[in-house]
């Protein structure tokens, strides 16, 4: 079974150590990118091409709604 | 003490002695002449200038009179009623008795007529309801003013009363409401969600040591939150402490992205500010500037007492994406907590502070505080510290 490729983003180091502890726990993903703002999400969701991405809205600089923006655009 | 009519300013309420003069003498006395003239002198006989001359001198001489019996009624004016009423009668009398003489004698002479004393009777009767009237026109006048006068004290003193409620209203008010922000920045929920969610994170990821390092700064910081009043003071280097409980439990949400520097002076550490005075303004920083800058940034605290002043420096490194060009873009969002601190230094130490703010090149903001630089008046004290220096 090919696991879902997933993408984590969120600005707080706790909180995305966080969600890599529960998404570590779960056998069905598999994380292949960790972002600590917007711009890295972007470029890792291009570079990487995950499944899944667990966006943080409230960050600095680009926000989660501004990186779906950014996304849509790009695709 | 007898009340001499021109120094007696307060005698007749607060009008001016030429005024009372004006009215209560001569005004009085030109009427009678008026009088007189019109209904006596024309009446009875051709115009005559000796007649009018004879009006103006009585009038004169009555003038006279009307000033001593003002004197008098001055004199026994705070006399009981029965005293006054028989002292001023008898007055009025005699003056009218006197001026009466005084009147037919000058008009004998004046115009060289026969002997008028047996007219006498007929001129006392005028002369004594003359100086009646003029006792009705000095105690109408005095009682109006006396009246007046009340008046307008009772509605000073009304005034003045309401006035003093309202600002005791508005203070009331002032030290409610500042009551309620400071319970607010003393248990921020902001804070205190986001910390218990750290700690969460924390056990969820198995850092047990660093779960309950966190719960136990949390605790400590509300502790001192407890123990100290809003308008406790405490010495600049506890508060220190105090912030550096809080912004160790940023650091473990914000990691490396949140740099302290923080440079206090030796003797400003034993200053005494406000507790908690510090810790709304760095919780801005934090919320405005460290969270909101992808890489993160530093907060600043300089401390130093220069001219027995105490000068606290605040400052942090902006919130980088968007450098601010203005003082009202940069304080956005910022303007409660600097109000807030603004109206608490103003309940303690009234005029005797300031506060301003100033944006850094790096778009960051810069708060300075400057207090009075005052210690407690225990063995941290300067004076105290010196004198157990010199005697070892």
């Amino acid at each position: 079974m090919n696991k879902l490729r997933t993408v984590i983003v969120d600005d707080e180091p706790l909180a995305l150590k966080l969600l890599r502890a529960k998404l570590g726990k779960l056998a069905s993903i598999e994380i292949v990118g960790e972002c600590k703002n917007g711009r890295e999400a972007i470029a890792a969701t291009l570079d990487l091409a995950p499944d899944i991405i667990f966006l943080d809205i409230q960050m600095p600089g680009l926000n989660g709604f501004d990186v779906v923006k950014g996304l849509q655009s790009d695709i | 003490m007898p009340h001499s009519f021109f120094q007696d300013t307060s005698a007749v309420g607060d009008r001016s002695p030429i005024y009372q003069f004006g009215l209560l003498h001569i005004g009085f006395w030109t009427f009678v002449s008026i009088i007189s003239f019109f209904s006596l002198t024309l009446w009875y006989g051709p115009y005559d200038w000796f007649h009018i001359l004879h009006i103006f001198l009585q009038a004169f001489i009555g003038l006279g009179f009307t000033v001593f019996l003002y004197w008098v009624f001055m004199y026994i004016w705070d006399k009981p009623f029965v005293h006054r009423a028989s002292i001023g009668l008898l007055m009025v009398l005699l003056v009218a008795f006197v001026w009466t003489l005084a009147r037919i004698g000058l008009f004998m002479w004046v115009t060289e007529a026969g002997s008028k004393w047996s007219e006498f009777g007929g001129w006392h009767f005028a002369s004594v309801f003359i100086f009646l009237c003029w006792s009705g026109l000095f105690h109408g006048m005095r009682y109006n003013d006396l009246l007046q006068t009340e008046h307008r004290i009772m509605l000073k003193a009304e005034a003045e009363t309401r006035e003093e409620q309202i600002k005791r209203m508005r203070a009331q008010s002032i030290a409610r409401d500042a009551q309620i922000k400071m319970l607010r920045y003393q248990l921020n929920p902001h804070f205190l969600c986001n910390t218990l969610n750290a700690i969460n994170s924390l056990i969820e990821v198995n850092e047990s040591e660093k779960a309950q390092g966190m719960t136990v700064q949390l605790s400590r910081f509300l502790r001192h939150s407890l123990d100290n009043n809003p308008d406790t003071k405490i010495t600049l280097e506890n508060e220190v402490n105090a912030l550096n409980l809080y912004l160790e439990i940023e650091k473990t949400r914000f990691g490396d992205r949140l740099s302290l520097d923080f440079q206090i002076e030796q003797d400003a550490k034993l200053a005494t500010v406000p507790s908690l005075l510090l810790q709304p303004i760095i919780e801005n920083s934090m919320k405005h500037a460290i969270a909101q800058n992808e890489s993160g940034g530093t907060i600043s605290l300089y401390a130093k007492v220069e001219n027995n002043r105490l000068i606290m420096q605040l400052s942090d490194t902006g919130s980088g994406s968007k450098v601010a060009h203005s003082k009202v873009a940069s304080t956005k969002g910022r303007g409660v907590g600097l109000r807030n601190t603004n109206d608490r230094l103003k309940a303690l130490y009234e005029q005797d502070f300031s506060i301003s703010i100033d944006i850094l090149p790096s778009g960051g903001l810069k708060t300075t505080i400057e207090l009075p630089c005052e210690y407690h008046n225990s063995d941290n004290s300067i004076s105290n510290q010196v004198r157990r220096l010199s005697s070892t």
